[in-house]
Formats: C-alpha cells, structure tokens, sequence
C-alpha cells in the first residue's frame, strides 16, 4: 500500500495542466499479490510485430501488423509496516505469474500483465532496496485473457 | 442455511500470503488453483506430494 496518506497533490499555476508523478484515480494504486510498495518509475510502450512485404524490386509495398501489446517496466521499492514485511515483498515479487494493476489515473497502465523473464530485485549498501518488473499486456483484450489465465494444469 | 459468497481473487491472495508453512502455502494454492495460478507462478508450489526439484530424481535408464 503507498503509505498511510494519498499523495499530496502538487500545486500548479498557469495556462495549463501537466500530469506529474504516478498518481491515481483517487484510490490508491494496488498491485495483487505486492502487499505494499512505494511506487519509483513506470514506463509503458506500444509495440507490435511488423513484417515488411516487398514488390519485385525490393521495395516495401505491403506492411502486415499483429500482436500490438504494450511493453512495461514498473520500479518500486518494496515497503511494509516493518523490515520483515518489506523484505516478505521483496521475496513474493519472484512468485508473481501476473501483475494486476488497478487505480492507476492513467488508464492504459490498470489491468492484467504478463510478467516477463527478467524480475530484478536490487538491494544496495545504504539505499534503499528495489524492484523492477517488466511486464506487458496485448491490446486485444480477448488475446490478453487468455496469456494471462492460470497456467494448463496437468 | 446462507449463502457464502465465493471469496474474491484479493482476498484469497492476502489469505494465501498469510500462510506462515511453505507446505501449507502449496497445498492452500493447489486448492484454489484456478484464482491463485493466474496471480502466482506454479513452479514456486509445487504439489504437496511432488518432488520439489522433479531433477534430483534417480534416472532410470533401460
């Protein structure tokens, strides 16, 4: 859970609004199966595969598109009411199969994710420790669904 | 008799966590499978009458 208190909205002034930082839609962000976090950096990209089809002189004359997914990589440090339920994250984050994302403000960056090979723990001399997850999610929610389901089972 | 409404995926994750005994943790995951498996990986619970590390076994050769 981000801390006890919402974050303390920033004040702006002028012709415009800016979004700034990682804020939610008025409840806190929560991760299934991250019992708390202190959110650092999320990072999302649409990607899709592309495959370039060409004319007899090599020229591109056809582009085929499949597999639009969003790519994440999310940053926190875990956290907890004490040192040994910030460390009980540390150590859950490597069991995780899906990140289920809700209360994002930012829409696209709820839902379920594929969590992907590489989940990296950090822990360094005197700073704090930290996490990062990479992730993604297809945009056909259907296709989603299914890669995000519970694993063939016998 | 009322009726007992079917606990959601979080509340079944925040039990799941709770269980202190990695074999009491496994066993908790196997029976709920369907919910717990879409959120955490198998191969972290194994069956409770599963081998842990299915590589250690004996080989056995023809």
């Amino acid at each position: 859970m981000p801390g006890a208190i919402n974050p303390i909205q920033e004040t702006q002034i002028g012709a415009v609004a800016y979004l700034f930082g990682i804020t939610n839609n008025g409840t806190p962000i929560a991760m299934t199966g991250v019992a708390s976090m202190e959110l650092d950096s999320d990072d999302v990209n649409l990607t899709w595969k592309e495959k370039e089809n060409t004319d007899t002189t090599g020229n591109v004359q056809n582009l085929v598109q499949t597999n639009f997914k969003y790519e994440r990589t999310v940053k926190f440090m875990p956290s907890g009411a004490n040192r040994l339920t910030a460390a009980g994250v540390a150590d859950a984050v490597f069991t995780l199969q899906n990140l289920v994302v809700a209360n994002y403000k930012v829409n696209t960056f709820n839902g379920s994710w594929r969590i992907k090979p590489g989940t990296k723990v950090s822990l360094k001399m005197d700073d704090d420790a930290s996490i990062d997850i990479p992730c993604e999610k297809y945009v056909n929610a259907a296709q989603n669904t299914q890669l995000t389901s519970a694993p063939i089972n016998g | 008799m009322a009726d007992e409404k079917a606990p959601t995926v979080d509340e079944l994750v925040k039990k799941f966590q709770a269980i202190e005994k990695h074999s009491d943790r496994c066993k908790f995951f196997h029976d709920n499978f369907a919910a717990l498996a879409t959120i955490f990986r198998p191969v972290h619970f194994p069956k409770p009458d599963e081998p842990a590390v299915p590589s250690e076994q004996p080989v056995v050769t023809a």
